[in-house]
């Protein structure tokens, strides 16, 4: 019996079909209709060129979505990576309710973003949010906290923080104790402080977590939707917009056509963002 | 180590425990807030505070339902997210072990493609273009096929690490019993993978439920709606009801927090698992 019939490929058919038919073909062929003049009320599908992606440079939607998406997805990240090694190392102890933390400080990554979304409008709301309520009770004035751009911007910000951090301190735990304690031992009787002990074991054995944690949380940074559609919807007028709400909005205001040119100037962007990241993935883990 | 330093460690990581209790509020007391809310009445609902309900409303939780017409939205979303998983396990088990065992150029070319899947972000109306096309635009049916094509690149990458350190003799003996193809991915491989297939279920399970993206540019009709677009239409209409959407995001969260407190172990370590391996 050779490998032909021991692993046929047609095992492969209807799983590998499915991916092709439902998300490699609308990704390549589907983004023709980029370049025709698509919308519900067409009586004719005409090939329009470049037409549909020249608002991308006129509509100033477009830098208002792009820099709050490109806001979003820094900070986060940056913060994630920052506050979950600080925990990691916090929790890396020998403290006693270790595991019950890490089991708190996990759980909110569980939660739907639409919990997280609904739980943040709920303590930002403008009228009665809980922040506003005890701003009040200090004798503070309540803020309008999605009426403007950078204080919306701000609290989608923290909600992503606050949901997603314990994630990041998963992931950078678990890689602390991955490293061999021989090693601090050994740096032990050389008499190394605690500060040398973390720079010179502990972050060079972090490198390809935190390249990690990077990775994921800036694609999901780049393509947050749920947060900012329920808090926000991308208003006031367009000021809080992302270019996945923009996707979406532009899809509500029946402009077919644009809002998949967005999606595939988006969607080219995005692979070739993940591309350069792994070779600086590749330069960076190279000497461990 | 002297008895003085070992005494001053140990209360430098009795305050680190301190400090890390404290923090961990920022996480509690939102969550606290919820529940507390969801058990108030209409005049204390309207101010979101942390105070224990004067008056007990547990009727909430049936206004919702009632009212709210919650339930269409749990049993459409037990629905989606029980064919989703079950298709995504069985086509990256099958993915996994076949692509692996190959190792062609064939089978490269195709696990390169399915890595393009975990970076390539949603292409909305594409898909729902090609749905109307095969005449599927807005049944469940579109919405499951779509879920596993989206959510299967993870799996399969999962499923292949672990088939690659099954013993390749483990075929092998198969093999000379005169199994091939199908018989031995399930009667030898599968049973096998039982260990990354909990943490898949659990985890796809998971993603399933809480996602709201999907349903929303591919459900139209309300009568198919899964419970994350039920509960935000339901936001809404009652807008500041905090009351009434403090139970709805209790009855949202309470599966994926029960399949978290039981299966915590493989759902941390599978939402983490790339790291170690480096």
């Amino acid at each position: 019996m050779n490998i032909k019939t021991i692993y046929p490929y047609w095992m492969t058919v209807v799983p590998f079909g499915i991916y092709l038919v439902f998300l490699i073909l609308p990704s390549t062929v589907g983004f023709s209709m980029a370049f025709t003049n698509w919308n519900p009320y067409i009586e004719e599908l005409r090939f329009t060129g470049f037409a549909a992606f020249e608002d991308m440079f006129s509509d100033s939607v477009y830098p208002t979505a792009i820099t709050n998406t490109l806001l979003f997805a820094v900070v986060t990240s940056v913060l994630k990576v920052g506050i979950g090694l600080v925990l990691a190392l916090a929790l890396n102890s020998a403290l006693r309710t270790r595991n019950l933390l890490r089991t708190v400080y996990f759980f909110p990554a569980v939660l739907s973003p639409l919990v997280v979304g609904l739980l943040f409008s709920a303590l930002f709301d403008g009228k009665n949010g809980f922040v506003n309520v005890q701003l009040v009770g200090w004798g503070l004035s309540p803020v309008s906290w999605f009426g403007q751009r950078v204080s919306a911007n701000f609290v989608f910000i923290f909600s992503e923080i606050w949901r997603s951090t314990g994630y990041s301190m998963a992931i950078l735990l678990a890689a602390l104790q991955s490293i061999p304690a021989e090693y601090y031992e050994a740096a032990e009787m050389d008499g190394a402080t605690a500060w040398i002990k973390f720079r010179d074991i502990s972050l060079p054995y972090l490198v390809p977590a935190i390249n990690l944690v990077l990775l994921t949380s800036l694609l999901f940074g780049f393509k947050i939707f749920d947060l900012v559609y329920i808090m926000t919807g991308g208003g006031p007028g367009y000021q809080t917009e992302t270019i996945s709400t923009l996707i979406m909005n532009q899809y509500g205001q029946d402009m077919y056509a644009q809002s998949t040119a967005t999606n595939l100037v988006f969607s080219v962007v995005l692979v070739a963002f993940a591309l350069m990241f792994q070779s600086y993935q590749k330069r960076s883990e190279a000497h461990l | 180590m002297t008895g003085s330093t070992k005494a001053r460690s140990s209360l430098a990581l009795s305050l680190v425990g301190i400090v890390l209790w404290i923090l961990s509020l920022l996480i509690l007391l939102p969550l606290a807030l919820v529940i507390l809310t969801s058990f108030k009445n209409l005049q204390e609902g309207a101010t979101l505070n942390l105070s224990w309900p004067q008056v007990f409303v547990p009727a909430n939780y049936l206004t919702v339902f009632v009212d709210g017409k919650i339930l269409g939205g749990v049993l459409n979303s037990l629905l989606v997210t029980s064919f989703a998983t079950a298709l995504i396990l069985l086509c990256s088990a099958l993915l996994g072990f076949v692509l692996t065992r190959r190792a062609s150029r064939t089978s490269n070319v195709m696990m390169t493609l399915i890595t393009l899947g975990l970076v390539a972000p949603f292409t909305a109306l594409p898909t729902i273009l090609l749905l109307k096309t095969l005449g599927i635009f807005g049944t469940h049916a579109a919405l499951i096929a779509v879920y596993t094509a989206m959510f299967l690149p993870f799996t399969t990458m999962m499923m292949a690490s672990f088939v690659k350190t099954l013993p390749q003799e483990l075929d092998q003996a198969a093999i000379v019993d005169g199994a091939s193809g199908p018989v031995l991915f399930w009667r030898i491989i599968l049973p096998l993978l039982q260990a990354p297939l909990v943490t898949a279920f659990l985890l796809n399970a998971m993603w399933v439920w809480n996602d709201f993206m999907l349903p929303l540019y591919l459900l139209t009709s309300a009568e198919k709606w899964t419970l994350p677009l039920s509960v935000f239409s339901f936001f809404g209409k009652y807008n500041h009801s905090w009351q009434l959407i403090s139970a709805n995001m209790v009855i949202v969260s309470a599966p994926v927090t029960i399949l978290y407190l039981f299966g915590q172990r493989f759902i941390i370590s599978g939402m983490t698992a790339g790291a170690v391996k480096g």
